[in-house]
């Protein structure tokens, strides 16, 4: 214990300016991080160079946090043959704790009590999130502390480990154009909402940079460390394209049996295909699914989909499991538009003949754990478990409110939410008058139906906008005195797969144009 | 389970076996056997580039062996760590102090790692080697930083003590002052340093061994090599060519009209005259003076690049042929 505090001294010591430095902004952005959420009406221009302000003082702290951590590590080099703390009685177990108390002390406890800090003012008791804010920082440490201290053991100053760093960023930045690239390409959202992925991937990144942060400080095995940290970069790319999720979609799905009560079909009073989405190589066409045996207090959310095409003369094409995001909940009681994604060349081979298609559809299950309805929010209003919510609009000239968004403050964790709305119409009537067209119901979706999930936040309070419109080219009104807004928490009971037989399919059966990309 | 056992005379304080060093294809060092007594002053000598320093580096397991093994202080070079270094002193022409600490601060950092810290002997090192306390290892000059180290590094009393080319780019009062230094903790020590300063070492090294091209020539004692070296010179009665096959203990055998010199590195007193006579029956005169260290490791030096290979070292370490 003695040395782990003598080196801590030491380095405290030594690094006075970079740890006050790291402290000054990590105070900025307790000040500053609130305009973020702050209302917009007012000082617009002001509010945006404060959130401009805010977001630079982000980027700010990480990189004080990597000044932080490679001065420490550096302070007793790993890599090199003229350190001369290498023929001291240093013992590696303790030197290693004596680095981790440091960042236990300078990065994570300032950060720490900032995010408690923030959701204090954002209204929210840190104390109910202490259980989130310690999974923020096990993410923050997946992805940013330990991979810069890994790099920083293998790294002899700054400089490099600056270098290694800066290549780090460039994959990044290559990884996210491939991935733009291949959404052009694939399934939509193939990539995205990975819990599973996601969750491998924070726990490689732990364990991998760990066990190379230990090599070389047990060992001094550069290149050991090196090549698991390589190890660790490929496995996380190969995760991001490949989508474990996907891929283990029959394994977390299983097939229901004949007695389970939720059943799918193909809805016959529906066109077989309403719309196509098209990109460069890929054409998606929408599918409608009768769903029934949906209990009250219950509802089905639609994870992924995959199918085969099969023509009369025998030949056919079988699909990989396609990601569908949150589709159905509340708007799902009784049938559903799945998109189905198959290449161009697959398309016009198939197009315009009968096919026989095999969907398979793996869904949630879940169960309504909690409904919070608000009429007009135009005052912010408290909604359990999601945060502080509003609609920030403005009245047009006419004196109509158009909906701009609905605008909700929330700390760092949701349950699955549902958002839906009803009350927007194409043109306000004054109160009383029976409005031009009927109410449609529009929704939009919160948090993640995993326990752990959750993206890495620095600032634990998202400001978050949810837009409705019951299309993509005009936005509903939100008319005073209609607008009810509903928040419907949904609890994951079981996960199921169930196949429909689609006799008679045409591909180019609608008429509707492609919508290019 | 590594075993800790006290250094005896049958127990030598460094031992090396069968130790070489590879840098990918480039060979550092070749098949190195190597035993320094305990209470030694050992230094090992040779040029630049010999594999001194990797050597020194292979011992504190700053590097890993690719074959052979060694062992410091009774423990396996490749597990020394931690702990083990209460017991070793280690300083260098080369190493990377902690140049942001004042001299004082060093002090006071090192001093918890070391249960056997004499803070009266740090006392007066400092005093002894003029140390500013408050003054950053980065502001010092060169030989001041050396004191700083040695300081720090022969305050807890080590029994061992390595120095990699301690002396190298200093002048002779801070040399002076540092080797002062090192004789005063020599009773209680075992000291092993490298140097190609010959002329530095030979005042004060009770062993040596020499170095060169990552062979180890020879290892011995100081008194044993100064008694077996010897330059000779023959007058002859008229001028002669040198005879063939000389023997291979002649380093640099060569004649100047009726003088014939060569350095003998059998030198047996009564017994070599009579083999001098031997081979050269029409001497007038035979004379052997003595040869310092620098002569000594010039003689071989130049022996061992004029044959392209090893000189004949009769009783040290002989390198295969």
């Amino acid at each position: 214990m003695n040395q782990i505090l003598n080196i801590f001294r030491k380095d405290t010591r030594r690094f006075w300016p970079e740890i006050v430095l790291s402290l000054a902004i990590t105070a900025a952005l307790v000040w500053i991080g609130p305009y973020q959420w702050m209302d917009e009406s007012g000082a617009h221009h002001e509010l945006e160079v404060l959130r401009s302000l805010a977001g630079l003082l982000e980027f700010l702290m990480v990189i004080g946090w990597v000044l932080l951590v490679s001065r420490v590590v550096h302070a007793e080099p790993l890599v090199g043959d003229r350190q001369f703390w290498l023929t001291r009685p240093y013992e590696w177990k303790k030197l290693l704790a004596a680095k981790m108390l440091f960042v236990a002390a300078y990065l994570y406890l300032p950060f720490l009590l900032m995010q408690c800090i923030l959701l204090a003012r954002a209204g929210f008791a840190p104390v109910h999130w202490i259980p989130a804010l310690l999974f923020n920082l096990l993410l923050v440490s997946a992805v940013i502390v330990l991979p810069l201290t890994a790099t920083a053991a293998i790294s002899s100053n700054f400089g490099r480990m600056a270098l290694i760093v800066v290549g780090a960023l460039l994959c990044l930045w290559l990884l996210a154009v491939a991935s733009q690239l291949m959404s052009f390409n694939s399934a939509p959202n193939n990539n995205f909402d990975t819990p599973i992925g996601n969750l491998l991937s924070y726990g490689l990144a732990l364990a991998i940079c760990g066990a190379a942060i230990v090599v070389q400080y047990s060992a001094r095995r550069v290149r050991v460390a090196v090549l698991l940290l390589i190890g660790l970069s490929v496995c996380v790319i190969l995760i991001f394209f490949f989508a474990p999720d996907r891929m283990l979609t029959d394994r977390t799905h299983p097939q229901a049996s004949g007695a389970f009560p939720i059943q799918l079909s193909a809805d016959a009073s529906q066109p077989m295909s309403k719309e196509r989405w098209s990109s460069t190589s890929q054409i998606g066409t929408m599918v409608s699914v009768r769903v029934s045996g949906v209990a009250d207090g219950y509802a089905v959310l639609f994870d992924d989909a995959k199918f085969s095409l099969r023509a009369a003369d025998g030949s056919h094409w079988t699909s990989a499991w396609q990601h569908l995001g949150h589709v159905g909940g509340n708007g799902a009681k009784d049938h559903v538009w799945i998109t189905i994604v198959m290449p161009k060349a697959v398309y016009d081979k198939f197009s315009g003949i009968p096919l026989q298609v095999h969907l398979t559809v793996a869904f949630t299950q879940a169960r309504i754990a909690r409904v919070t309805r608000i009429s007009d929010p135009y005052d912010e209003s408290p909604i359990p478990d999601v945060g502080y919510c509003k609609v920030i609009g403005f009245r047009s000239q006419q004196g109509q409110s158009m909906p701009y968004h609905l605008s909700c403050r929330s700390p760092v964790q949701l349950p699955l939410t549902e958002i839906t709305s009803t009350g927007t119409y194409r043109q306000c009537v004054p109160t009383g008058s029976r409005p031009l067209e009927s109410s449609k119901v529009t929704s939009d979706w919160a948090g993640s139906s995993d326990a752990f999930s959750g993206d890495l936040s620095l600032v634990p309070v998202n400001s978050r906008n949810y837009g409705f419109a019951d299309d993509r080219t005009q936005p509903a009104l939100m008319c005073p005195g209609a607008l009810k807004v509903t928040f419907t928490e949904f609890k994951p009971v079981r996960r199921m797969r169930e196949s429909i037989d689609v006799p008679e399919f045409r591909l180019s059966e609608a008429q509707w144009p492609l919508v290019g990309k | 389970m590594r075993t800790m056992s006290p250094m005896s005379p049958m127990n030598p304080t460094i031992q090396m076996q069968g130790l070489a060093k590879s840098f990918g294809r480039t060979e550092v060092l070749r098949d190195i056997d190597l035993a320094v007594p305990e209470g030694a002053i050992y230094a090992l000598v040779g040029a630049n580039g010999a594999g001194k320093t990797t050597m020194i580096k292979l011992l504190m397991n700053i590097f890993l062996p690719t074959a052979g093994r060694a062992q410091v202080l009774g423990v396996d070079s490749r597990k020394l760590a931690g702990r083990d270094f209460n017991r070793i002193g280690y300083v260098s022409e080369n190493q990377d102090l902690p140049d942001a600490m004042t001299v004082g601060g060093l002090l006071d950092y090192m001093r918890p790692f070391y249960p056997r810290w004499d803070r009266a002997l740090e006392r007066q090192l400092v005093r002894q080697f003029d140390l500013p306390l408050d003054r950053k290892l980065k502001h010092l000059s060169r030989g001041m930083r050396m004191k700083a180290a040695f300081a720090s590094s022969l305050a807890y009393r080590p029994p061992l003590i390595v120095l990699d080319e301690p002396f190298t780019g200093l002048d002779p009062l801070v040399r002076d002052e540092l080797i002062e230094g090192l004789l005063e903790r020599a009773p209680e020590t075992t000291i092993f340093l490298s140097s190609h300063d010959l002329a530095e070492i030979e005042s004060f090294a009770s062993h040596v061994g020499y170095l060169e091209d990552g062979r180890m020539l020879f290892s011995e004692e100081m008194a044993v090599l100064s008694d077996r070296f010897r330059e000779v010179t023959i007058t002859l009665a008229a001028p002669a060519p040198l005879p063939p096959n000389l023997p291979p203990a002649w380093l640099q055998p060569e004649t100047v009209d009726c003088v014939v010199r060569f350095v003998h590195s059998e030198y047996r007193g009564d017994a070599t005259a009579r083999e001098i006579a031997a081979i050269f029956p029409t001497a007038r005169d035979i004379s052997t003076e003595p040869m310092s260290l620098r002569s000594i490791f010039l003689a071989i030096a130049k022996s061992s690049r004029s044959h392209n290979r090893a000189p004949h070292i009769p009783t040290g370490r002989r390198p295969e042929a």
